[in-house]
């Protein structure tokens, strides 16, 4: 009894003592180390191997003592097929609890080469969700060497294999501790780095975050651009808009752009934060475009270019740029067109980054898709001032055509009015026409009577003798006795011819046309009382009045005209003669 | 052909030669009327078949008639209407000469002066003859005409 109180007060005692060497460590080599010099002496092991491993990683360390150096330098390079070996139920018994502590007997191991020979006391553990333990320890010394194989049961006492699970316990215990505070440890070491990491990528992040907000910047100085390239239609006005946003989207004090037209020899310049140094001139503009082109290492125009030049400063230098160039881009619409944007230095007098000369080029590329627009409007526009020009004098000319072809029209009719006319006067002028009888007649008669109007010598249309009243009548009979009781004369009145020819026996021929002078001569001597008895008229002429007319003129008191003259007096016998 | 020849020559050139004398004789004819109408005016009614009333009317538009129809004719200007007026003015000229001689009227002839000589059958186979000379003018074209002028002019038009 007092020798089991004393084993057990001495288990104790070494229980203490271990617990005590391993509560201070922390390196879980050292707590084997420690372990194993401080087990192997109570449990009179002359060899102990203590091994812990990651069985997932096939990884860990090997702790010999003992053994010679050789061995244990081979045995810690078979770790893998020791964890292979004597950890595989961790793939298997999902069971098998963390502490768990399981006593392998070396009839059970397939694999005794694995350890050197004399480990007696195999013991596995786990010590953690990732670590097993292994532990061997042998030959003891309270063994029996001449006979062997008297028990291994009886290789560990009882107390014994109590002190070895408690010392396991222990080793456990301080294990999982000092894999506790490793993890802790490597924790805080990975957290250190990972604030490290942050810190680095926080001043990162802030760094882009003013890039970002420089290329937000841009890109809403940009997006004025735009809006307010969208309102301009001329080249000119572009440049200006153009260059003023990119100064200020990039924070450049001056700048200069530039357009050159080769087929017009024409130059578009635009200037800011700086004086114009005669690039407004064709020439220097054309040698400034092609100093701007062979440093631009581009090989041929290509409609649409727009490349970035390397060492603006230098490779623009002398072309007569009014400041220092810290930034250029040369960019071409087509073969004809070309130009240059120049920057100055930023205000910051930092250099611009790669990424804002690629913005800067981004920029040009939308500048020629305005002004390619703008010259696209002034031609469309010029077209289209002259399609409307044409057009007007096409209408004009349409107009004039209309009212031409009215005209023809109109003249056609009257040609035809005319064809027709003549067609009918050539026809009448074949025929007899009743119509130019009536014209012809009529033309007399009004020329005849027009005449007679404006002539001196003109004739009354009415006789005068029926605007008179006529003379006293005689008749034949009366007319003879008047003649022969009063010595009437009878007078003939007719022309000569017809009183030539017949007259009345003793009649005078006194003529309305020869009254005067045969009055004179005739009857100036005749008293005014002797009756004059006057005949000769027909169915055209009443001279016979015209003649009694003359005489009463004359005051001749009796001045009578025989009733149907001369036929009458004839009739009655009366003589004439001849 | 030569039958063509004297068809032309009696028909279309006597015809010319025609118009020319009686327009020529009736435009002569005309002006003595025109410038004494009171003698033109007595020789008509010495003919004693026109009314007295219409004497004087008579002997103002006849020398204008006589005038535009000898115009008209030596021009060749409605040709067949002239023609046919003065074969109508010849043939009451004959008329009247005829009637006259019949009634032994000692008058002139009137038809070119005052103091022409004295009427007679003559004058019926003058006026007869000049008759003839416009009926033939009447039925017979005639170049030289001022309107062939106007159809050759319409077919220029026309073509």
């Amino acid at each position: 009894m007092r020798q089991e109180l004393e084993r057990k007060r001495l288990s104790l005692r070494v229980l203490l003592e271990t617990a005590q060497e391993l509560s201070g460590i922390l390196q879980p080599r050292k707590i084997m180390e420690t372990f194993l010099l401080t087990a192997m002496g109570p449990l009179g092991a002359m060899r102990g191997v203590a091994v812990l491993a990651r069985p997932a990683g096939c990884e860990g360390m090997i702790l010999s003592r003992g053994l010679p150096p050789a061995e244990a330098e081979a045995l810690e390079q078979r770790l893998p097929d020791i964890c292979d070996a004597y950890f595989p139920y961790r793939d298997l018994d999902a069971d098998f609890r963390s502490s768990k502590i399981r006593v392998i007997r070396r009839d059970q191991t397939q694999v005794d080469s694995l350890l050197p020979r004399g480990m007696d006391i195999l013991l596995c553990f786990n010590v953690d969700e990732d670590h097993c333990g292994l532990l061997a320890l042998g030959p003891l010394l309270s063994r029996d060497e001449a006979s062997p194989d008297a028990g291994r049961d009886s290789a560990l006492e009882a107390d014994a294999s109590t002190l070895l699970h408690s010392l396991v316990h222990l080793l456990i215990g301080a294990l999982r501790g000092a894999l506790a505070v490793n993890s802790i440890r490597q924790l805080s070491v990975d957290l250190g780095r990972k604030n490290d990491r942050l810190t680095e990528s926080l001043a990162s992040s802030q760094s882009i975050q003013r890039g970002l907000d420089r290329r937000v910047h841009q890109l809403a100085a940009t997006n004025e651009l735009a809006g307010e390239l969208a309102h301009l239609r001329e080249v000119q006005a572009i440049l200006d808009s153009f260059l003023l946003t990119m100064l200020g989207a990039f924070s450049v004090s001056c700048g200069l752009v530039l357009l050159l037209d080769r087929a017009e020899r024409h130059v578009d310049l635009a200037v800011r934060g700086a004086p114009d140094t005669g690039l407004s001139g064709f020439g220097a503009a054309d040698a400034l475009v092609y100093k701007a082109f062979t440093a631009s290492r581009v090989h041929s125009v290509e409609p649409l270019t727009v490349e970035p030049i390397n060492a603006p400063a230098l490779a623009l230098a002398g072309s007569g740029l009014p400041f220092d160039c810290g930034c250029a881009v040369y960019f071409a619409l087509d073969n004809e067109v070309q130009g240059v944007l120049a920057l100055g230095a930023t205000l910051s007098g930092e250099a611009l980054e790669a990424e804002d000369v690629q913005m800067v080029r981004a920029q040009v590329g939308t500048l020629l898709g305005y002004v390619l627009g703008a010259r696209h409007l002034a031609t469309i526009t010029a077209l289209n001032n002259g399609l409307q020009r044409r057009n007007e004098e096409l209408t004009r000319t349409v107009n004039e055509l209309t009212e031409a072809r009215q005209t023809i029209a109109l003249l056609e009719r009257a040609g035809e009015r005319v064809r027709s006319f003549l067609h009918a006067e050539a026809l009448r002028s074949k025929r007899f026409s009743w119509l130019d009888c009536g014209v012809i007649l009529v033309a007399a008669v009004l020329l005849g009577f027009l005449f007679n109007l404006a002539s001196p010598g003109g004739v009354p249309l009415v006789p005068e003798h029926l605007r008179r009243s006529p003379a006293q009548t005689v008749t034949a009979q009366k007319a003879r006795e008047l003649q022969q009781s009063e010595g009437a004369l009878m007078v003939d009145a007719r022309p000569q011819a017809f009183f030539d020819q017949r007259h009345v026996r003793g009649a005078a021929n006194l003529t309305p046309a020869l009254f005067d002078m045969v009055y004179l001569m005739r009857f100036a001597q005749v008293p005014l009382s002797t009756p004059l008895i006057i005949y000769g008229s027909n169915i055209s002429r009443r001279w016979d009045e015209d003649v009694a007319a003359k005489l009463l003129a004359r005051e001749h008191e009796r001045v009578l005209v025989l009733e149907d003259g001369l036929p009458a007096w004839v009739a009655r016998g009366y003589p004439v003669e001849p | 052909m030569s039958k063509d020849i004297w068809r032309a020559v009696l028909g279309r050139w006597l015809a010319l030669g025609f118009r020319f004398y009686l327009g020529g004789v009736f435009v002569y004819a005309s002006v003595y009327k025109i410038g004494y109408a009171a003698e033109f005016a007595e020789t008509i009614a010495s003919y004693q078949i026109v009314p007295a009333l219409g004497v004087n009317a008579l002997a103002l538009a006849l020398p204008w008639l006589e005038l535009i129809c000898g115009a008209l004719l030596v021009a060749g200007v409605r040709v067949r209407t002239v023609s046919a007026i003065l074969a109508a003015l010849l043939a009451v000229f004959c008329l009247a000469v005829a009637v006259n001689l019949l009634r032994e009227t000692p008058i002139d002839c009137g038809c070119f002066h005052t103091l022409d000589e004295r009427m007679t059958w003559m004058t019926l186979v003058r006026d007869l003859t000049w008759l003839a000379m416009a009926i033939h003018v009447f039925f017979f074209d005639s170049p030289l005409a001022l309107e062939r002028r106007y159809q050759s002019t319409l077919k220029e038009i026309e073509t």
